[in-house]
Order: structure tokens, then sequence, then C-alpha cells
């Protein structure tokens, strides 16, 4: 597995609140924050 | 309650050792360093999204832990509990942080974590900012109510109408 370090080191501006998003959107935001590469 | 049977009071910026997440809705957050270190398959992934939904329902969650939460020492020592991906033999772990009203995740990875040091290689960076910052909203938010409060007691008294006083 190869992980892209630069990027998971990058923070977002702020702790982001999912809270009520659908499964879909969630599943969707999870894959985005992947850092496999 | 009286005094002495209440829990002791709760302060929303620290976090919960709790081997379990409340069953109180709380609202989920994403750690600013939030990453996936895993490749997930679907169930993992709808997995997820259980969890985040219960989380905000409030609902029970106790299907994805393990015997082990009891002794787990990333929770004892750093308050952070880790819940299973995919069933309880899978090396696929949401770590996350409870706190009274929120619930804050960390990462999505391996058991990398629990091994010794438990929590070494765990980024707690965001944890920090976000507990200064709950902290500091939440002191601003009291700060304005003493204010308000304080405006109430200074404003005199209306006079009172004539004809009724002693």
């Amino acid at each position: 597995v190869i992980v892209d370090r630069a990027n998971a080191a990058k923070a977002r501006p702020d702790a982001i609140d999912i809270t009520g998003l659908s499964p879909e959107e969630l599943i969707a935001d999870l894959g985005r924050r992947s850092v496999l590469v | 309650l009286s005094r002495a049977a209440r829990p002791p009071a709760r302060k929303a910026w620290i976090a919960l050792d709790l081997p379990k997440v409340e069953s109180v809705p709380k609202s989920v957050l994403r750690d600013t360093h939030f990453s996936v270190y895993v490749r997930l398959t679907e169930r993992q992934e709808t997995d997820y999204a259980t969890i985040v939904g219960l989380i905000g329902a409030g609902g029970d969650l106790s299907r994805y832990y393990r015997a082990s939460t009891n002794t787990d020492v990333l929770l004892r020592e750093h308050q952070v509990m880790h819940l299973h991906l995919g069933g309880p033999g899978s090396d696929a772990l949401l770590y996350l942080i409870q706190y009274p009203a929120y619930v804050l995740l960390l990462c999505v990875d391996t058991h990398r974590h629990m091994r010794p040091p438990p929590g070494g290689g765990l980024n707690m960076l965001g944890r920090k900012e976000f507990e200064v910052k709950v902290e500091a909203k939440i002191k601003v938010d009291i700060a304005k109510l003493m204010e308000s409060v304080a405006k109430l007691v200074r404003k005199p008294k209306p006079p009172e109408p004539e004809g009724q006083g002693g």
C-alpha cells in the first residue's frame, strides 16, 4: 500500500460537521479523504 | 436528583474514555487531518456511513466493538476508540474520540495504532485544535450570557403606579 503522506499531512481548514449527510454523500466524502495512490 | 446523586459535570471539550459511544444524538465531525489509509470494500464503506448515521441519531453501536474494548490502552490513555468496519475480524478501523456532545473522527487505518506505544502514530494536532476551539467558544458563550444577565440585573425597575404605595 502506497500512502501519499504529503497529502495526508495537509490540514483542512477546520473540523467538518458531517452529521446528517446521506450515506451516498458520506461514502463519496470518505473516498475523497483516501491518501492511497 | 439531589446534589450528592448528581453525576459530575462534564466539559464539552474534555474527551470521554467510555468503552461505548453513548446512545444520545451527537454531532459527528471530521478531523482537519482525517485521512483514509486503507482500501475499503463496499461493505466497509457502508459500515462507515451506518456508524456516522447511528452516532447522529443516538443509536446502538455495540456491534462494531470487540470484547477487548474494556481493556483498550488506546482508549484509556488517549480516549481514542476504534470501531471495526466490515466485521469484527477486519483490519479496517475507524478511529474516533467521543465528547459529551460530539464525536470527532480521526482516521480510517489498520491496527497499527494499537501496537506499542498505542496511539504513537496518530495525528493528534486536529484533536488539540478542536478541543481548544470548543473550549474557547463555550467560554465566549458563557461570557455573553453573564453579560446579558448583568444587564438585566442593572436595568432600573419601572416606577410603581401612583396610589399603590403603603
